[in-house]
């Protein structure tokens, strides 16, 4: 389909809204419930409480199914829009890494080892981002007529695509016909151990940003 | 004989339909504007804590008696473990489903929750008319349908196809199962079994000869499962046993289709597998002493005979009318004391770990316990 | 043959004429000083965080790239870049109520502070 190849493709033009809905003084809603808690116990409801809020979106909601980073996720697992098949995936992920670490806690006996497994998927899948995070990028720079791989400071937001980007790239590459949902768990338990491919990636790019540090100030200039 | 028939009925309300359209539609969606900055300060919130697991805030109710006879209907909701031992015995090759057996080793435990349709079928199997002991014998079949497998055309039984294998298996499984009690009983043949010029079961052989025989020559299993049913089934009118046939997926006895391969071509019928038809022979009203027990399940069907739990869509009129005067017996959603047991013991084995959100998933699941175990998979 | 020369004898590009009465003096813009500045203008940033770049990454030399051993430099690292990440900014209810105003003696002042100021007080 031709036509609506292109419609999707200039969607962005065609969609665009000229103006807010909303004037500036209205602030987005607080939506999580410990937020609100927090909230009404501080000082700041009394400045919140005569402000015009807005309403939250159709995908805003407090539900304990509801987490902000597996969305942010499944956004990078994504192909051609098809979210349901997506998020299905990581769903069966999480299940896999559940079911690893359950099983090694139940069939430990001692009580110091047992409290030390983490048994939380989210959490695994929070901590394997952290781990993943890179400390710096490489920023291609023109001088004299060369172009320099320049090591530059790198925001969270940046880290964290760069970190989500790679799993998900690394659990794609392996060989054999296991399926995505399974890589991409192991892929995950490795990372928040502080092994595996992903890991050793950051580390890559680590080293030729330390190699490259004489050029450093070309940032400036 | 009596016949029982167990079906699984999961009601579907208003937001279920809803979500199953739009998966048939499969919209299309964009990338969700969510805040990378959200996202991260997110990740430093919850890493910022130390990590401590969750302690559930109530314990489990189990069972002490470990009869299942003795069960009652007070005790619907608690939990009943299978012993090792019995596990090793009855269930060694197979008789648990996929999820279950998986299960069992997650929760390094085997666990069952007592439900309303079992003590059901174990009361009508109590004051059923029985004259003599109660001895049992368990056949559960486990058949993957739809997989390709080794087939040979049947030599005794002209139309039919052999599965060789998969009768090696369910001997094996039966094996098992009933050896100590058929060395007890110590039945003997009726009939004189010819399976070629050198080769012979002769009259007065221990049945446990029968199946030794097929499963060291794989070729005439389905043979030897053939004259075990006719043996067991004249043992029963003869008052010698109590036979009980277990069943489950009855259902995919009338899929028709196979995707089994014969001279390089699919197209066998459910019909033409020799070991269909002799399990078909044990529901003909011609012995007595015995009960036969059956499931039907959606999934155990081709995808087109999918739709409705009930007893009449899923066997078709075909089935229906061979089984006619039956038992049917409803699995139905759980109750609100069995929902809460069920997440108890979910917290006990520390697959749930986020607690204090009951009522939310109540909502979600509608209390189809399939529904909530897939909604609690990630939680 | 140069036809620049001749072109510009007949043309010429830059006349200044002697005569004063010949220029016209037209208003294109408003004569004074406006009552809003733009914020556009930026101040170009000195090199900034160089040298906590260079012991971090000394650091993670000798420690062969095991972050919990430089634990020290990479919060420093991140400290110093802390203009890179903006947070959420659907809560900064200060800037809408305009509670944060210029101070006396305040060296720079945001485009934003300075409006605010020149709205209350108009030249």
């Amino acid at each position: 389909m031709p036509l609506q190849k292109i419609i999707r493709n200039f969607r962005h033009i065609l969609n665009k809204r000229s103006y807010s809905q909303y004037a500036k003084s209205f602030i987005r809603p607080i939506i999580k419930e410990s937020d609100i808690q927090n909230i009404t116990e501080s000082k700041k409801i009394n400045v919140l409480k005569n402000l015009n809020v807005k309403p939250p979106q159709n995908w805003e909601s407090s539900s304990i199914l509801n987490e902000v980073v597996l969305l942010k996720f499944t956004n990078y697992i994504m192909r051609d829009g098809k979210r349901e098949i997506a998020l299905t995936q990581l769903k069966k992920a999480l299940e896999i890494i559940k079911k690893i670490q359950v099983e090694q806690y139940n069939k430990t006996t001692d009580e110091e080892e047992r409290k030390q497994i983490i048994l939380d998927p989210i959490r695994i899948v929070k901590q394997a981002v952290a781990n993943c995070q890179p400390l710096l990028k490489l920023c291609p720079i023109r001088r004299g007529g060369s172009v320099y791989q320049v090591p530059v400071p790198i925001s969270d937001t940046e880290s964290v695509f760069r970190a989500m980007k790679w799993i998900v790239e690394s659990s794609k590459e392996k060989e054999g016909p296991t399926p995505f949902a399974l890589k991409l768990a192991h892929e995950l338990l490795d990372a928040s151990k502080n092994k595996g491919r992903v890991i050793k990636k950051k580390i890559e790019l680590h080293r030729i940003c330390e190699a490259n540090r004489a050029y450093a100030h070309f940032r400036w200039g | 004989m009596s016949i029982f028939i167990v079906s699984k009925i999961s009601i579907r309300f208003g937001h279920m339909r809803y979500v199953k359209e739009n998966r048939e539609r499969r919209k299309r969606t964009s990338y969700l504007p969510w805040r990378s900055a959200e996202v991260c300060e997110n990740i430093k919130e919850e890493l910022g804590k130390p990590y401590t697991q969750v302690i559930p805030k109530s314990t489990v109710k189990r069972i002490s008696e470990t009869n299942p006879i003795q069960h009652s209907l007070s005790d619907i909701g608690k939990f009943y473990t299978i012993s090792e031992e019995h596990k090793k015995k009855y269930f060694q090759l197979n008789g648990f489903p996929k999820d279950f057996s998986e299960q069992t080793t997650i929760f390094n435990e085997n666990a069952i929750m007592i439900r309303k349709p079992a003590l059901e079928i174990i009361e009508y199997l109590k004051n059923a008319d029985y004259t003599k002991l109660p001895i049992k014998y368990v056949i559960s079949m486990h058949l993957h349908k739809y997989g390709r497998k080794e087939a040979n055309i049947s030599e005794t039984r002209n139309g039919l196809v052999d599965l060789p294998l998969e009768g090696a298996l369910l001997l094996k499984h039966f094996q098992l199962q009933n050896e100590t009690l058929l060395n007890k009983l110590n039945l003997k043949t009726t009939k004189e079994y010819v399976w070629n010029q050198r080769e012979s079961t002769k009259v007065g052989e221990p049945l446990m000869a029968l199946v030794n025989h097929g499963l060291n020559r794989v070729r005439y299993s389905c043979d030897c499962i053939h004259g075990l049913i006719n043996e067991l089934k004249n043992a029963a009118i003869n008052g010698q046993i109590k036979f009980l046939v277990a069943i489950g997926g009855f259902n995919s006895f009338y899929a028709g289709k196979t995707m089994i391969r014969m001279d390089e071509k699919y197209g066998t019928t459910t019909d033409q597998i020799s070991i269909f038809q002799s399990f078909l022979s044990t529901l003909q009203n011609d012995w007595c002493n015995g009960a036969i027990i059956m499931t039907v399940c959606e999934s155990t069907t081709l995808p087109k005979y999918r739709g409705s739990p009930l007893p009449f869509f899923l066997l078709r009129r075909e089935g229906f009318e061979t089984l006619d005067p039956f038992i049917p017996i409803q699995v139905s959603k759980l109750s609100e004391l069995e929902f809460h047991s069920l997440l108890d013991y979910y917290e006990d084995r520390r697959w749930l770990q986020k607690i204090g959100a009951r009522d939310e998933l109540e909502f979600i699941s509608c209390r189809i316990p399939a529904e909530l175990s897939r909604y609690c998979a990630t939680l | 043959m140069r036809v620049t020369a001749i072109l510009n004898k007949y043309y010429p590009r830059r006349r200044y004429t002697d005569n004063e009465s010949e220029v016209i003096f037209k208003t294109e813009l408003p004569i004074g000083l406006r009552n809003f500045v733009s914020g556009k203008g930026r101040i170009a940033h000195p090199p900034k965080c160089i040298q906590e770049m260079y012991t971090m990454m000394a650091c993670l030399k000798q420690a062969e790239f095991a972050e919990n051993d430089c634990h020290k430099e990479i919060s420093l690292f991140n400290d110093c870049n802390k203009h890179l990440n903006k947070g959420i900014q659907y809560m900064n209810v200060e800037k809408t109520l305009g509670q944060k105003e210029a101070q006396p003696g305040d060296k720079l002042i945001p485009s934003f502070q300075l409006n605010r100021l020149l709205k209350k007080f108009p030249s």
